[in-house]
């Protein structure tokens, strides 16, 4: 199992305590592409910082590839956020001024890997998120759906064990959101890229192999779809 | 190329914010020019003053006659005068021996003390120059030139930067005596001592930039002086040279230890003025301080504005696995880029300052300084001084903002809760 997550439980303190993922437990496989889909405010996205390392659980634990993450310490942390993890959030999160190439590139080059090499890996990826013609912009000189497709590049330059994608759609409009998606079942089955992708609109999860639903800090349901039935098309050029 | 991605990040930084860059690169740049300047024009000034009223002026070191302890002197006066008169003396009377004797065994004495790099002996007494109706107290100095300008450095007051040949009726004056008299070279004056008056030529006016020296003195050959104030063949006194200024103290108090004689140094001459510049000293290193202290506090508020601009930016760092002593990097390198060239900017902009002071000195008082005019020199120190300083300010402003920056939890900041 690439990813297991076992009683997970997140409570946040303050004026009103809060209990908001109550007892989950999840596995995933390698080259799995699991949606997970509920309301808003279900903790989807408190799920994914726990997952992604960047927020802390009150209870369980996780394991990618049988190492306790949030056990790690300091040094061992940055590396692993850095060479195992891809993420792509809900906002998007490229540094405004560097260039989409840049920016691409810069995991790569946190994990000191030379300018060249950086640079031949991001030009590789923004090619395949197609974007060839504007690996020389800034993020404000791109559309929405453009910056999530670097950010998506961007998540994969190190070529992670698991790209966690939290609402890589969001304010995105239909058409671009399902180029996204298609782009990420792409991905998946070409690449062999592991996701797990949070959404709350059900029309994206038909790239998707497998579908949690969650409510409240539970997980409702969980299903695999049948390859056959997928409806996953090619990916449109926004 | 392997260029540490920190290096690219905390150029791209710079480029960005140009304003503010170069306001961190100008702020730094006038604390480094006022950090080097004080300190230089202080101790320029100083400086020559020391040179103009020791090196030019004065010896290092001059040995008096013995002076007269009380005992002797009481004794002394009931020899002469009885018992019954000896209260109505003070010791003001007979302060010493008017001349000095044995000075040939003296001053051999002082040329083997090591330390003393030549001896000479002059005679230095009180009389009256006039001419027509025009009456100037003034100090005759009686030198075998060659022999005084090896201790004290007068050459360079007078013209063609030598003391002339003096023979047994030629003077030397100063400026604003001849201007007060109203005399050229190679006219004449009267000389009067208690002994004698004599009619003098006027052999060479000069310049020592020291009001006193210029209005109330006048040179004269040694034999000339003995002659008119009736010494035979004694002396007033024996100026020494040291190695360098700073050995004076040492070498007189060793010159004390083998004579009966008085002997005083410079800096026992000029306690008032090392007084004031030792003052000076501490109230330039404490504003120096002060200057360093706002700078860094502005320094540092800057540069955590810089900072806090980009928050989230470093936050985005950390999530994609920066490591906080990455992020300190960054800052720091941005840190050093702009002393460089803040440091660089603000010694240029001194040197400039200095440069244009050279052509165009200040003049001050010379009756208060002795000197007329000065200019602040470069002083190696005070680069370094203040270099140091405001590399210190910029790495404390960079690792104060960076301390805080990398604390953050970039989960925190990226969801801004
Ligand atoms: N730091 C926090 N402190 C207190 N409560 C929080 C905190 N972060 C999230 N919550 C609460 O946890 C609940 C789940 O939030 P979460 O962001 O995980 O929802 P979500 O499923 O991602 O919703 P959406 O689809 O709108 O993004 C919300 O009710 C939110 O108010
Ligand atoms: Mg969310």
């Amino acid at each position: 199992m690439l990813l297991k997550v076992e009683n997970l439980d997140k409570h946040f303190g303050g004026d009103v305590p809060l209990h908001i993922l109550r007892d989950i437990n999840l596995e995933l496989a390698e080259r799995e592409f699991l949606a997970m889909i509920g309301p808003s405010g279900a903790g989807k996205t408190t799920l994914l910082n726990i997952i992604s390392t960047l927020d802390a659980p009150t209870g369980g634990r996780v394991l990618i590839k049988n190492v306790d993450v949030h056990r790690l310490d300091q040094h061992a942390l940055n590396r692993f956020r850095n060479r195992r993890l891809g993420f792509v959030f809900q906002d998007d999160l490229l540094l405004p001024h560097l260039t989409a190439l840049e920016n691409v590139a810069l995991p790569a080059r946190i994990s000191r890997r030379s300018t060249r090499q950086a640079s031949r890996r991001a030009e590789e990826l923004l090619e395949q998120v197609g974007l060839n013609d504007r690996m020389k912009h800034k993020p404000g000189q791109l559309s929405g759906g453009q910056r999530q497709r670097v950010n998506l590049a961007r998540a994969l330059v190190n070529e992670p064990a698991l790209l966690l994608a939290d609402e890589p759609t969001a304010r995105l409009d239909q058409a671009t959101s399902q180029g996204i998606v298609q782009l990420l079942g792409e991905l998946n089955e070409q690449l062999g890229v592991t996701i797990l992708m949070v959404t709350h609109e059900r029309e994206l999860t038909n790239c998707a192999g497998r579908v949690v639903e969650f409510l409240d800090g539970r997980i409702v349901s969980d299903r695999s779809t049948d390859p056959g039935r997928r409806t996953c098309t090619k990916p449109l050029d926004t | 190329m392997r260029l540490p991605y920190e290096l690219h990040l905390a150029h791209r930084n710079l480029a960005r914010h140009p304003g503010h860059t170069a306001a961190m690169i100008g702020g730094l740049g006038l604390a480094v020019l006022v950090m080097v300047y004080i300190p230089s024009t202080m101790s320029s000034f100083y400086n020559d003053l020391i040179d103009r009223s020791i090196e030019q002026n004065s010896a290092h070191i001059t040995i008096w006659p013995m002076e007269k302890s009380r005992g002797q002197m009481d004794h002394a006066l009931r020899n002469r005068y009885g018992h019954s008169t000896v209260l109505a003396f003070t010791d003001r009377t007979f302060p010493r021996h008017r001349n000095l004797t044995g000075r040939h065994a003296l001053s051999a004495q002082a040329s083997k003390t090591s330390g003393v790099v030549s001896v000479a002996s002059f005679v230095k007494e009180d009389a009256t120059i006039s001419r027509g109706n025009v009456n100037l107290g003034a100090v005759i100095e009686g030198i075998e030139p060659k022999q005084y300008s090896r201790v004290v450095n007068i050459a360079g007051h007078f013209p063609q930067k030598r003391i002339p040949k003096l023979g047994p009726s030629d003077i030397a004056i100063g400026f604003r005596m001849a201007e007060k008299l109203g005399i050229h070279t190679g006219e004449h004056i009267h000389v009067a001592t208690p002994k004698t008056r004599r009619l003098m030529r006027v052999k060479a006016i000069f310049r020592s930039g020291y009001y006193d020296k210029d209005m109330h003195h006048g040179f004269v050959a040694l034999r000339t002086a003995q002659r008119m104030f009736g010494m035979g063949n004694e002396v007033s006194a024996l100026a020494v040279r040291c190695r360098n200024l700073e050995e004076a103290g040492t070498v007189s108090s060793t010159l004390e230890g083998r004579m009966p004689n008085k002997v005083r140094n410079w800096m026992d001459d000029n306690a008032s003025l090392l007084a004031e510049i030792a003052t000076v000293n501490r109230v330039t290193l404490f504003i120096n301080v002060l200057v360093a202290m706002v700078a860094s506090v502005g320094m540092a508020n800057v540069f955590s504005m810089f900072v806090f601009n980009r928050q989230k930016e470093l936050a985005i760092l950390r999530a994609v696995g920066a490591s906080r002593a990455s992020l300190k990097m960054i800052l720091l390198l941005e840190a050093m880029f702009i002393w460089v060239v803040g440091t660089i900017i603000g010694c240029t902009l001194v040197l400039g300052v200095m440069a244009y002071e050279q052509e165009h000195p200040y003049t001050v008082s010379e009756e208060t300084y002795g000197i007329g005019s000065y200019a602040t020199h470069p002083v190696p120190e005070a680069f370094v001084v203040a270099c140091a300083l405001a590399a210190v300010m910029m790495v404390g402003s960079a690792l104060w903002s960076g301390r805080r920056a990398a604390k953050l939890n970039p989960a925190e900041v990226i969801f801004g809760r």
